[in-house]
């Protein structure tokens, strides 16, 4: 390979790079510095904005009524997914391949036409849902269960169906079969499902905004009204504190997925056949 | 470590895919304490019948009773029956010791009975040393060891293996025939083995039933199989064989002593077969030598008639042959074996 080949390999990782994680740099330097709109260099640096943010009433009503919704919204995902997959991937049924084009479609579908839709089905069949953390949660499950099919399914894929059968020929129960020697297996799918499952229903914005009134609302839809009255760098530090948390998230992931052993389990057991 | 042991007696099992029919009406009794090999191409049903056998799948007709007890339609976990799988089929995420004890603690039994039973099954496959270790860290051969104690742990009246040794290279797969049968006989279990080997086959079992698409061609010891093949397939797939086409008594330019009947054809084993000098009074036919190969214990001898026929002869080491010599070839009648076409 050229130096010049190489050269222009890092050149576009770099770009790649930039292009990323410019728009999150500009908000986390926005959030902290002394400028109410940033047109340049930042002229100080200041913690302000994320004191105001920190204790601004409807993002700490958000924060926490937006954990509740993605805790629940990941559970029920995880509830109704897992099965899902398993019986796509394992039981003989006919038309598996329309069932699973069916459980992928929410994806291609707008969201604020999804938020729109459960809007529609509240006000005319399910008043009580309307604003609750039930009624946000049902909306985000829709969109948490075409990706909690797909990594589900893939991690089951690379299963091998005759372990099931050979824990169910030793005497298991097919629960127990599934639990005991399926579902360990599976853990990684299941770890990375739930927490990006959460972070997309903490993260969302265009369907929860339909199915809530303005006073009790999710953290991202509290920012988006506050940025619709207000344009001070107090939406950019509510923004950081939701990226760094969002990268704290992922990252105690990872670092639990490699301790326990599920990420790069073949090089340690290449250590120790060696 | 002995078990009660059980015969099979398979009647009228059918079992259909969609359009397919992969075993047609099989019928089978196999006797308690012996070691049963289904043998038989890739395709033939005995994949299929194994699993019939160890409740993975139900047959469409017919029944399968188990130590006088049927069980058509019981579900694996409830069978006396365990199975090997082919791969082994250990699970990844536990250890030996906690791979070998999975069936055990379906069954309820735990503290000391278990660790005892445990160490008793790994003890009898020589891998007690090996209960710590996780089954990626293991070479084939002990993980083979592993799933066959795996399912003897559970002292299971039959024990099925599903292609058990086709995984291992040549050399393991040779020891660990030796050591199926000497677990087959230490522990009385009935041992029922599918394979596609027709040398492992015949070195393991004590009956062995050839398969052919969805039905059972034979069954019968190795000896009876290879002296007294029944039909053209179990001759051709026992062992090597010469096989004559044609009404006789001449055949491809070889004097048959008897000709063969309508819808027979007739066979020669290889080790049958003798070179003599082309025109002599033994001779019974001129063929030329094509290829000759050193294994050992003999010469294997690729032959052509003038017909263009090739044969094989199995013949003493030190038969001075020469590739493109015009030879006669000689046998007994004796040596001749008439079996439907």
């Amino acid at each position: 390979m050229t130096a010049l080949v190489k050269a222009l390999r890092w050149a576009w990782i770099t770009a790649c790079a930039v292009f990323i994680t410019a728009p999150l740099l500009i908000v986390l330097v926005a959030s902290v510095s002394t400028d109410h709109v940033l047109t340049g260099w930042p002229s100080g640096f200041t913690l302000e904005w994320i004191r105001t943010a920190l204790s601004y009433e409807p993002f700490q009503v958000g924060f926490l009524y937006s954990i509740e919704v993605a805790a629940l919204a990941t559970v029920i995902a995880l509830a109704l997914g897992v099965p899902a997959a398993y019986a796509i991937a394992r039981l003989d049924l006919p038309g598996t391949g329309l069932l699973r084009s069916i459980f992928v479609a929410p994806l291609s579908l707008p969201r604020v036409v999804t938020g729109f839709s459960f809007f529609v089905l509240y006000v005319s069949l399910m008043p009580t849902a309307y604003g609750t953390v039930g009624g946000v949660a049902l909306a985000h499950v829709l969109l948490l269960l075409p990706f909690v099919i797909s990594v589900v399914g893939s991690g089951l894929a690379g299963l091998d169906p005759q372990l099931e059968a050979a824990a169910r020929d030793l005497g298991a129960t097919p629960w127990r079969a599934f639990r005991q020697v399926t579902l360990p297996q599976i853990r990684l799918s299941l770890v990375i499902a739930a927490v990006f499952g959460f972070l997309t229903s903490f993260d969302e914005v265009d369907t929860s905004v339909f199915l809530m009134p303005a006073g009790t609302t999710t953290l991202p839809v509290a920012i988006f009204l506050r940025l619709e009255q207000n344009q001070d760098p107090t939406t950019s530090a509510v923004s950081s504190l939701m990226i760094a948390g969002s990268l704290l998230l992922a990252g105690l992931t990872a670092v639990a997925l490699r301790r326990s052993g599920l990420f790069g389990t073949g090089r340690n057991e290449q250590k120790e056949q060696a | 470590m002995t078990a009660s042991a059980s015969s099979i007696e398979i009647s009228g099992v059918t079992r259909r895919f969609g359009a397919a029919t992969v075993l047609h009406g099989i019928s089978l009794t196999i006797a308690a304490n012996s070691f049963h090999c289904l043998l038989g191409p890739s395709g033939c049903g005995k994949t299929t019948l194994m699993h019939l056998l160890a409740g993975l799948d139900v047959p469409d007709e017919g029944t399968i009773v188990i130590g006088g007890t049927e069980h058509t339609r019981t579900p694996a976990h409830r069978r006396p029956t365990n199975l090997v799988f082919q791969s082994g089929a250990l699970f990844p995420h536990m250890s030996v010791r906690d791979n070998v004890a999975f069936g055990l603690r379906s069954d309820g039994l735990k503290g000391p009975a278990l660790r005892t039973r445990v160490d008793e099954s790994l003890e009898l496959v020589a891998m007690g040393e090996f209960a710590g270790r996780m089954p990626a860290t293991l070479s084939g051969g002990q993980r083979q060891r592993i799933a066959i104690a795996r399912a003897l742990v559970k002292r299971p009246d039959v024990l099925l293996l599903d292609e058990p040794l086709s995984a291992l290279d040549l050399a393991l797969q040779l020891h660990m025939r030796r050591e199926l049968k000497r677990w087959q006989q230490e522990t009385g279990t009935t041992f029922v083995c599918v394979t596609h080997n027709q040398a492992e086959a015949m070195e393991i079992a004590d009956e062995i039933s050839v398969m052919r698409a969805g039905t059972i061609e034979q069954t019968g010891s190795a000896q009876e199989l290879y002296a007294a093949p029944e039909t053209r397939f179990v001759a051709g797939f026992i062992g090597e064989n010469n096989i004559f086409t044609g009404p006789g008594p001449v055949i491809d330019g070889i004097t048959f002593p008897t000709p063969a009947a309508d819808g027979q054809v007739l066979t020669l084993r290889p080790e049958h077969l003798r070179l003599v000098e082309a025109g002599s009074d033994d001779s019974r036919g001129g063929v030329r030598v094509d290829t000759v190969g050193f294994t050992g214990r003999t010469i294997r001898a690729g032959l052509r008639t003038g017909t263009g026929r090739e044969l094989l002869a199995e013949l003493p080491a030190g038969t001075p042959l020469t590739p493109g010599a015009e030879v006669g070839l000689a046998f007994d009648a004796g040596h001749v074996y008439a079996v439907p076409s």
